[in-house]
């Protein structure tokens, strides 16, 4: 591993910072100068509407995007740059948009897709169990195909994909899209759960009211640039919040 | 010979003939299921294979002194020949346009395809006494028949079963199932099951999908290496043009059984060899006719059913 060195601020607490991010698509700039940090036990969301560059956020922070400029920093290292497969072994796993369960692998395949960076038996079937305690109903399905789930239990597998790899952080992309309401209350109960535990949650949703409930801290993003920035019950009391987000 | 007999020779012949298919459509089939690439070069892997098959007997000295160390030999060096090759063919052609319009990959692949051919015309008129002495580049080569014919039924009996279609068997089931259990069963197996269902989700676990790639070549080559030799033996003639029939069947056959699906390309390959079998073995002058079927099957199975025998999806929910 190449040691780059950090030569930006250092705040011993940050675990995952962008600073002045700008990326793209071809021609096409989706983000300008995003800076956003989340702390150690943190749950942080990132509200705004469609099209104003949540998604683009955090696929920059997996690596799927490449910023063009700007730094991405994990634990005080900088792993912009760095190609996707490369960034989940730093502890850095995401709930991708959509879910993008595989299709014909059956329950246990996802699962044990998303411990690929891990090699110890013993271990991964640790965090199998976890997930099916977590999930009970992962566990009844466990040799259904992916592709043969409902939305929740397809968000459900993601989500306990994702913590396979034993991330210390958790980006999460519409975890309510395409999920019975019951459902959603349940995921949104086991993220504060797992924060608990001592995961970090970087959350992006459209649902702006459920998402400030549960973060602490919560970042406005407009058209490729942060506009707000506060604790999340501060933004949930803010008028303009209301208005543009919380239908009010 | 009676309606029974002349069935089960069109079975022998044919399932021989669909066996050796089945190890190129494979390479088709998975490099297709993974990065949605028809590979038009894969036939003229095969082809080069062949032509480093002949060299080496031709280094051996040519003829039967020991059959057994020269088909040992070939299949120790052509497949990872193919490997080679068709891993280079992707490093250097296909991956930097992994994200350009499909069709100008496509159109690289053909391309491929070209300089391939002309290669095996060039190796076709080295100076060597296994090509002619060079004489004439182009023309079939005639591979020295190693392994003889021999009736495993008896020389009185009608049905001809050789040991060469047992040497097609012997070779070519083991290496099927073994493919089978690494795609279903082990964990870079199911990585590349994964990278072909979604790329992007499998980055988000760790996989480095571009070696996954690779590696894909790598096996799809090694099959077309096997392949090679197998069909060299077994037809005993090879020629700088034989990638592109050989790529057809194994394409139809791909295609037919649903591309992307690996028991379907198998099934596919199986049906593609037996149909050739009926056309060169029973229907008269149906030998002529052979192609046209294969392109037939072609044509009728990507207009009425495009995802072939096996090729229904399950259901995805977005």
């Amino acid at each position: 591993m190449n040691e780059t060195p950090d030569p930006g601020p250092r705040t011993p607490d940050i675990l995952l910072s962008l600073e002045n991010v700008d990326a793209g698509y071809g021609p096409i700039r989706a983000l300008h100068g995003i800076t956003l940090n989340v702390r150690a036990g943190e749950i942080v969301t990132l509200i705004g509407a469609n099209g104003a560059g949540k998604t683009t956020t955090l696929l920059c922070c997996s690596g799927i995007v490449t910023p063009t400029s700007g730094a991405i920093r994990f634990a005080g290292q900088a792993i912009h740059g760095q190609p996707a497969h490369a960034i989940v072994r730093h502890g850095i796993a995401q709930v991708p948009e959509g879910r993008k369960i595989f299709p014909r692998l059956s329950v246990l395949e996802n699962l044990r897709l998303g411990a690929f960076t891990r090699s110890d038996p013993t271990e991964i079937a640790a965090s199998i169990d976890h997930a099916f305690t977590l999930f009970p109903i992962l566990a009844e399905r466990r040799h259904q195909a992916g592709g043969t789930l409902s939305g929740g239990e397809q968000q459900m597998l993601a989500i306990g994909r994702a913590l396979m790899s034993k991330p210390r952080v958790l980006l999460m992309d519409e975890p309510s899209m395409g999920v019975a309401p019951l459902l959603v209350l349940k995921i949104f109960e086991t993220i504060r759960t797992l924060n608990r535990e001592g995961l970090s949650v970087l959350l992006v949703e459209q649902n702006a009211r459920l998402a400030l409930k549960l973060a602490h801290r919560g970042y406005v993003i407009e058209t490729g640039r942060i506009v707000m920035e506060d604790d999340a019950k501060r933004l949930l009391a803010d008028p303009k919040v209301q208005e543009a987000y919380l239908g009010e | 010979m009676s309606t029974w007999e002349i069935i089960l020779q069109l079975l022998i012949t044919g399932l021989a003939n669909g066996l050796i298919i089945a190890l190129i459509a494979l390479g088709y089939t998975m490099v297709y299921g993974i990065v949605e690439l028809i590979n038009f070069a894969h036939g003229d892997v095969m082809m080069l294979g062949c032509f480093l098959a002949l060299t080496i007997v031709g280094l051996l000295g040519g003829e039967v002194a020991a059959p057994w160390l020269a088909i040992g030999l070939m299949l120790l060096l052509v497949p990872p020949f193919c490997a080679a090759l068709n891993w280079m063919i992707d490093r250097h052609v296909y991956r930097p346009l992994r994200n350009a319009p499909k069709l100008t990959v496509l159109v690289s692949a053909i391309g491929v395809s070209f300089v391939c051919v002309n290669l095996g015309m060039f190796w076709g008129g080295l100076p060597m006494e296994v090509f002619g002495g060079g004489a004439q580049a182009a023309s079939a080569k005639s591979f020295p028949d190693l392994l003889g014919y021999h009736n495993l039924l008896g020389n009185d009996a009608v049905v001809q079963l050789t040991s060469k279609e047992v040497m097609v068997a012997v070779i070519t089931v083991p290496l099927m199932i073994l493919l089978t259990w690494f795609v279903s069963r082990t964990r870079l197996g199911t990585a590349m099951r994964a990278v072909a269902q979604n790329p992007t989700a499998a980055q988000l676990m760790g996989i480095d999908t571009n070696r996954v790639v690779g590696l894909t070549f790598i096996i799809g080559g090694a099959l077309a290496g096997v392949a090679s030799v197998v069909a060299a033996l077994y037809t005993t003639s090879i020629s700088f043009q034989m990638g592109y029939r050989n790529g057809l069947d194994a394409f139809t056959a791909a295609v037919l059984g649903g591309i992307g699906n690996l028991p379907g390309a198998v099934l596919g390959a199986l049906c593609i060899g037996l149909a050739r079998a009926v056309m060169e073995g029973w229907v008269p002058n149906g030998g002529q006719w052979s192609n046209t079927v294969v392109f037939g099957v072609l044509i009728l199975v990507l207009v009425f059913r495009p995802t072939g025998i096996l090729g229904s999806r399950v259901r995805e929910k977005v």
